[in-house]
């Protein structure tokens, strides 16, 4: 099977996000878009929105693309900068954890 | 709870999982079931998954049917466990490792995609096993009870973490039950620990279940954290 694009994963993203806003407060909406802040400064989603949010993707992920991955792994916690900051942050690093499966498993 | 409720049962090929399989079929629950090996049970309402406990792709998968299926968990027991005595002194490391993965990689593991879950309804109830063995402080048992210390503490500690999706996270310890998990204890070194609690038979398949149904009740919503104990030890 070929690797998802980087549309079809910004596509699961932003469904997580329309699963997950009815969930959270009128002044935790997470914005629509590819550049909308998810955690961190100024961020909408606190610690358990963010475990939320990476629960719905994955299980996005797994619906749309048929890929079982897990998001908050030690690659995402040893990093110096949060690959959940934002919505275009967290594509790139899905596309990296596919591209990295992918090769493992060649 | 209503009945018709979606529950994940660990270890139901034979002993108290597989009793406890039958019982909430019986009772019009929907159970998905798992062991290492195939299980023989036959119900309309019952999944089985041959998996590994401790293997994390094959439990993902397991919750992944489950939440395909069902769209829903209402409860997981985690009963699957193996035990080990031995003098400490002549344990393996193999079977160091073979016991900590099943018992305390395998109840995280089922704990933590069940929490997944349930967090979507906001409401759910997970019931560990530990056994009389942590506070008994059982010589000849130090893998198996540090394994199940654990299980007590993960109880703990998951309880206050899934406090707020509702989710409560409780643990049965039974005494020495008729089972395979006892088979190779010696009959002197049986008696000697039933003669420790305050109650000195052993335990019976329903003194277990009876623990269980108050915990997963919909009443028990503010009873999180606990560990109860048979026999009164």
């Amino acid at each position: 099977m070929s690797s998802p694009t980087r549309d079809q994963v910004a596509n699961c993203v932003l469904a997580a996000i329309d699963t997950l806003n009815p969930q959270l407060e009128s002044d935790r909406q997470i914005e629509r878009s590819l550049t909308a802040k998810l955690f961190g400064r100024e961020a909408p989603l606190d610690s358990l929105g963010l475990v939320n949010l990476i629960v719905t993707v994955e299980e996005q992920l797994s619906d749309d693309l048929d890929v079982t991955i897990t998001l908050a792994n030690e690659k995402a916690m040893s990093r110096r900068t949060s690959p959940f900051r934002s919505v275009d942050v967290l594509i790139d690093f899905i596309l990296e954890m596919l591209s990295d499966e992918a090769k493992a498993a060649a | 709870m209503s009945s018709e409720r979606v529950i994940v049962i660990t270890g139901t090929r034979k002993g108290i999982g597989r009793y406890l399989a039958e019982k909430y079929l019986a009772a019009g629950d929907r159970v998905v079931g798992c062991s290492r090996d195939p299980n023989d049970l036959q119900h309309e309402n019952y999944r089985h998954h041959c998996l590994d406990v401790a293997d994390e792709d094959g439990v993902k998968k397991l919750f992944n049917a489950t939440r395909k299926e069902f769209g829903q968990l209402d409860v997981l027991i985690n009963n699957a466990g193996i035990a080990s005595m031995n003098h400490s002194m002549l344990t393996p490391l193999s079977t160091i490792e073979r016991v900590l993965s099943t018992n305390v990689t395998g109840t995280f593991l089922f704990c933590r995609e069940a929490a997944r879950l349930m967090q979507k309804k906001q409401s759910g109830r997970i019931v560990n096993f530990a056994t009389v063995a942590v506070p008994l402080k059982l010589d000849g048992e130090a893998i198996y009870a540090a394994s199940k210390a654990a299980v007590v503490s993960l109880t703990e500690v998951l309880a206050r973490e899934f406090a707020p999706l509702g989710i409560t996270v409780n643990a049965v310890g039974p005494t020495p039950v008729k089972t395979d998990l006892i088979r190779n204890v010696p009959e002197d070194k049986i008696q000697a620990l039933l003669n420790r609690q305050a109650i000195p038979r052993f335990g019976e398949y329903r003194d277990v279940e009876n623990v269980i149904d108050f915990f997963i009740s919909s009443a028990s919503d503010f009873i999180t954290g606990q560990v109860l104990y048979l026999g009164g030890v």
